[in-house]
């Protein structure tokens, strides 16, 4: 599986814009913690762009899927 | 007074005979539950949730978690006991087991807002597990589990959004069954991640497991089952042996292979860490959302708070990635892995159920490992909205239970209780 490709300070900056979008000031431990917690949540990057599913894209899939 | 049988289907067939009413088994079951309840310390509050119409559960009375709106009362959630409301109607599973002729006692015990791989909460007392006081209960459904486990209510209805049902049963013996995503209505369920919560249910055994699970699921019936897929008269399977797992664990569970058949071997490996990603990434996020409120003034119980407050740092577009590669992760998975059997078998835990004290945050013996144990391969299958069921195959070396997790496509929910209805005659606890 690929590894992610972000920088400790980056996974910081990503956490404090999530912050900073929901309107949630944190102290400088907790946006570390949160960038650690990151780093192991950090997902692939997959192969071609991902789809624009939602849903109940998902729902259908399961239906097609039941079918052997 | 009557003497209640073990199985649940042997008294609808005592009462469908006429050798007990409905109202004697009733009260023989609330009599029993009554008087267990202060050993086992698993009951939130009693309720009066009555029948509403006579129909295949009549007679039944089952206690579930408090999770669920009941008619007149909004669930405690394991923050509290119940708040009475008029206007609250029964959520769907309720309200149908209602008009299947059951009703409920009592409203179970849970981890915090079902956040939680154990029963630890610190606004009730710990539950015992009815197989070894020392062992762990997991979570979140705990009170189900113990429940079903001392004989209080021969199914109990739980949640399961990483592992819920699935790691109390494991914990506690019993058959543990996640339905598919969507499948199950959860209105009225008080959410978690409303993209992985899904309702399941505890159980002794198959059988009884099947008679609740056609009445929340009517719209699958075993017949119907087999026409999404094929009619399975066996148990084939491919298994998953991790690396990690423990050498105990490996070794029961593969004396109980030698009576299944198993048809070859896969490697999910690197499957399961990439889907977990995406499982913890919905997870964190919803949970933060459902819970926003509570993260930010700081009023969450330790669990959300630890969760929701990472999901609130989680970038928006990483959700919307995990969200729109589902589909296409879930056919990938199942065009990959269920071709050649209908059945995927993995070890429930990768380490055998731990006490209680090593996995409880804060406890002086606490063992990270030991809790990541627990839901390290549930979430995934959360995510690709797959049914599952674990269920017992052995005993370790303590006299506590060695689980299974059986997979299957979508909507494959009668065939998992085939599986497990088959393996009783294999191995079996209670």
């Amino acid at each position: 599986m690929t590894a992610n490709a972000y920088t400790f300070d980056a996974l910081c900056q990503l956490a404090q814009a999530s912050f900073d979008a929901q309107g949630v000031r944190v102290t400088p431990e907790v946006l570390q913690a949160t960038a650690k917690s990151l780093n192991r949540l950090a997902l692939p990057v997959e192969e071609g762009a991902p789809q624009a599913a939602n849903a109940q894209d998902f729902q259908a899939m399961l239906k097609r899927c039941a079918h052997v | 007074m009557y003497e209640l049988p073990a199985r649940m289907t042997q008294l609808q067939a005592h009462i469908r005979a006429g050798e007990v009413t409905a109202a004697q088994a009733a009260a023989a079951q609330c009599a029993k539950a009554q008087r267990l309840q202060t050993q086992f310390a698993c009951v939130a509050e009693e309720v009066s949730v009555p029948a509403l119409a006579e129909g295949p559960l009549q007679g039944i009375v089952l206690s579930h978690k408090d999770i669920f709106n009941l008619p007149g009362r909004m669930p405690g959630c394991g923050v509290g006991t119940g708040q009475a409301q008029s206007n609250t109607q029964a959520a769907d599973v309720i309200d149908r087991m209602q008009h299947a002729g059951a009703s409920q006692w009592a409203s179970l015990v849970m981890a915090p807002y079902a956040c939680g791989a154990t029963s630890q909460n610190a606004d009730f007392p710990r539950s015992a597990n009815p197989l070894d006081e020392r062992a762990v209960v997991g979570g979140s459904s705990s009170g189900s589990a113990v429940a079903v486990a001392a004989g209080m209510s021969y199914v109990a209805l739980g949640t399961d959004t990483a592992g819920s049902v699935r790691i109390p049963a494991a914990t506690c013996g019993l058959l543990g069954l996640k339905t598919t995503a969507g499948w199950v209505s959860s209105e009225g369920c008080f959410p978690l991640a409303p993209s992985l919560d899904t309702v399941g249910l505890l159980a002794r055994y198959a059988q009884d497991a099947r008679e609740v699970f056609q009445v929340i699921a009517p719209q699958l019936t075993h017949e119907g089952a087999d026409q999404h897929t094929r009619s399975i008269s066996d148990m084939r399977c491919q298994v998953w042996w991790p690396d990690n797992l423990h050498a105990e664990l490996k070794e029961a569970i593969a004396q109980w292979l030698k009576q299944v058949e198993v048809i070859g071997h896969i490697d999910l490996t690197d499957d399961v860490e990439k889907l977990s990603r995406y499982a913890q990434c919905v997870l964190m996020f919803e949970t933060a959302q459902t819970h926003r409120e509570r993260l930010i003034s700081g009023s969450a119980p330790s669990g959300v708070q630890a969760l929701g407050m990472t999901g609130l740092g989680v970038p928006e577009s990483w959700y919307q990635q995990a969200i729109s590669m589902r589909p296409a992760l879930l056919k990938k998975f199942v065009d990959r892995y269920f071709q050649a059997s209908p059945f995927i078998v993995l070890p429930a835990f990768t380490q055998p159920v731990p006490d209680w004290c090593e996995v409880e945050p804060g406890n002086e013996q606490f063992d990270r490992e030991q809790l990541f144990s627990l839901h390290r391969w549930m979430g995934f299958v959360n995510y690709l909205g797959l049914p599952a069921i674990t269920l017992p195959v052995a005993r370790d070396s303590k006299g506590r239970p060695v689980h299974v997790q059986v997979l299957a496509r979508p909507f494959s929910e009668h065939h998992l209780l085939d599986f497990a209805q088959r393996a009783e005659s294999i191995f079996w606890i209670h």
